[in-house]
């Protein structure tokens, strides 16, 4: 393939403005690709990471009520067995369930929720909310709360509880107040505010009230026992398989963040399928252009091509010659593209602004090594593949044709 | 028999079939010097592009070397095309983003892939002989149009190839040039006893060659051994 490879490198070379041209559109293509790819992909790790990070990844709950049918003589009958008195289901093991589950690799934070409802109440004015009593120190990784403190500091301990800004702009509360909590269980808690915090949640800033486990248990009417288990793992993508685990193990009924994130997931997929598609024309759009410039080429060069042929040139390497050609232009241009639409788009993502994704950036661009690597690969092969028909066309033309035309 | 032909025709399929040789008889031994003459239109080049394994017969038999060409598959033609049959054109058609040596060698580049030391020693010899070596290393489109169509004989004498087939060499040169290109190849012809099939107008020409085919409407007309006056 010398001979293949030596005139295709020298009609490379001395192809001028129209081989330029055609290296710089592939250029073009290799940069919109990688900005597309970066910018979907900090996109999506930026909203993955802001709403699942601060979330429950795996969440275990007491059994519902069994629900039974037994027959007696024609008659079905249907009954559950529901707990003896009118409270909700609890779990009461809750400490063993905790040790089995430390028992699981992949799960990094556990912390056991006391949840229920009541109201605060502040000067002469009411509202609701749910009380959360949570493992401080647990919790903190999971609800995202040390994170999102706008005011005072995380702190549970004792008679001490965090609300929400939105709580706290309502009723004009502040860190050192004292807050009146009375439950739907009709408990009473006096609590310190030790802090204030923000989520990205608008609810959750104004309906959340964080106290301790016990105090929760206590408000809650559950002492001994919580309302559930919430935890994170390792990789919140492959949490079906720690899911089952955790079911296999515990013998309680268990909830994933996917299922819980059923539309945000299917979100997800649509945005990475729209890139998809636009990546998709951005490489037809390559494809074009090789294949256009080619044919081009191969017509200009009809005549080099007949006496070549006359020569002894076979049909294969006059294809080799053009599928060079044409892997030529794809690979210097996905070059300068990778060179130059990296650089780019590290620029791009420099660029100081207010992305709700990453804050303090225009962009939430996230390039990595591997995007130029695929785009240098898919581009440059995609370019070799459009040079194939052009190049065959070479190959099958007939000598005696464009020689008599001379 | 180096070149043979057995009833060959050459039927131009299109909208209306025309056919451009009929019948054609021809034997030509190792070492001839021929020239082919007759109108325009009358089949010359057609016969030329046949024994050239340029294109393909219609009906008849023809054989290079011994070997029939009718039974072998496009890529073996190809290479027996580029082993046994140098080209020479009206049109010099030297690949314009090459050098004038590099020219020369693209033969032996296209026939075995590679050159060797051997055909890059033969390829300057072959320039110097032609009168063009001190051009080598210029483009091929940076010489004058003679020295291109020597170039293009340089090109086609490598490998020292059994059979030349030179359709109008010379009918894009003006007489001296083409008295000189013509003058070449009776040496080449005398010192290596290459096999020369010549398409010409030029009468004058023909005359100097050592036999001449004349066609008409697809028909040999004339065969002919050329008397040569003694030259002093
Ligand atoms: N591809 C083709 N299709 C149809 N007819 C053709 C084709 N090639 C040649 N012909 C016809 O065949 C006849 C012989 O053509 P050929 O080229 O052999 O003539 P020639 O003797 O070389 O003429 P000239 O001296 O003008 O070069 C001509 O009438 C020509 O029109
Ligand atoms: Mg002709």
């Amino acid at each position: 393939m010398n001979f293949c490879l030596r005139v295709g490198f020298r009609y490379f070379r001395s192809g001028g403005s129209q081989i330029l041209l055609s290296i710089a559109s592939v250029a073009f293509g290799v940069t919109v690709y990688l900005f597309i790819t970066s910018l979907i992909f900090g996109l999506q790790k930026g909203f993955i990471a802001t709403t699942i990070g601060n979330s429950s990844h795996l969440t275990l709950l007491p059994l519902e009520p069994e629900v039974r049918t037994f027959s007696v003589g024609d008659t079905k009958v249907v009954s559950s067995v529901l707990p003896f008195n009118e409270r909700e289901v609890t779990l009461r093991s809750y400490l063993s369930v905790i040790r089995q589950l430390e028992d699981i690799p992949e799960i990094t934070t556990i912390c056991p929720v006391s949840a229920g409802s009541g109201v605060v109440i502040k000067g002469g004015q009411n509202r609701p909310v749910s009380i959360l009593g949570i493992d401080e120190g647990r919790g903190s990784q999971i609800f995202g709360i040390g994170r999102s403190i706008v005011s005072g500091e995380l702190d549970l301990s004792g008679q001490s509880c965090c609300v929400g800004s939105e709580l706290a702009r309502l009723l004009g509360l502040k860190v050192g107040d004292k807050l009146r909590v009375l439950s739907a269980k009709e408990r009473v808690l006096v609590a310190n505010i030790t802090g204030i915090f923000k989520a990205g949640n608008i609810n959750s800033n104004e309906r959340l009230l964080y106290v301790s486990l016990a105090n929760g248990q206590r408000l809650n009417d559950m002492v001994g026992a919580i309302s559930r288990i919430e935890s994170q793992v390792t990789d919140p993508f492959l949490v079906e398989t720690t899911a089952a685990r955790a079911t296999l193990i515990t013998n309680l009924k268990v909830q994933n963040w996917k299922e819980v994130n059923k539309d945000l997931l299917n979100g997800l997929a649509a945005q990475s399928q729209t890139t998809n598609i636009i990546r998709f024309f951005v490489l037809i759009l390559v494809a074009t252009s090789i294949a256009s410039v080619l044919i081009v080429s191969v017509l200009q060069r009809s005549r080099e091509i007949g006496i070549l042929k006359s020569m002894g040139a076979s049909s294969l390497a006059l294809q080799g010659i053009f599928t060079y050609l044409g892997m030529l232009v794809g690979v210097s241009g996905a070059s300068v593209g990778v060179g130059i639409g990296g650089a780019l788009i590290l620029g791009i993502g420099e660029i100081p602004g207010n992305s709700s994704i990453k804050p303090g950036y225009l962009f939430p661009i996230e390039i990595q090594g591997g995007f130029l690597g695929e785009a240098f690969l898919v581009t440059a092969g995609i370019a070799t593949a459009a040079a194939l028909l052009p190049a065959r066309r070479a190959a099958q033309m007939n000598p005696v044709d464009v020689i008599r035309q001379g | 028999m180096l070149v043979q032909l057995k009833d060959v025709s050459k039927i131009y399929e299109g909208l209306v079939p025309f056919k451009a040789l009929d019948q054609v008889n021809l034997a030509i031994d190792s070492g001839e010097f021929v020239a082919i003459v007759g109108q325009s239109g009358s089949g010359k080049s057609t016969l030329l592009n046949l024994i050239g394994l340029l294109d393909t017969t219609s009906e008849g038999a023809l054989s290079i070397d011994g070997v029939d060409v009718n039974s072998l598959e496009d890529n073996a033609r190809t290479t027996l095309r580029g082993e046994k049959i140098g080209f020479i054109f009206q049109f010099h058609y030297l690949l314009p983003d090459f050098t004038v040596l590099e020219n020369v060698l693209m033969s032996s580049l296209a026939l075995t892939s590679q050159t060797t030391k051997d055909d890059l020693a033969e390829a300057k010899s072959l320039l110097e002989r032609m009168g063009v070596g001190h051009h080598a290393e210029k483009l091929a489109t940076a010489i004058s149009g003679g020295e291109q169509q020597r170039v293009a004989i340089a090109r086609a004498l490598t490998r020292h190839k059994p059979i030349i087939l030179a359709d109008e060499p010379t009918g894009n040169l003006d007489s001296i040039n083409s008295d000189a290109v013509f003058k070449l190849m009776r040496e080449i012809h005398a010192d290596r006893k290459t096999t020369f099939l010549i398409v010409t107008h030029d009468e004058r020409i023909a005359e100097q060659c050592d036999r001449i085919i004349r066609i008409a409407d697809g028909h040999i007309v004339e065969d002919r051994a050329v008397v040569h006056q003694a030259t002093v």
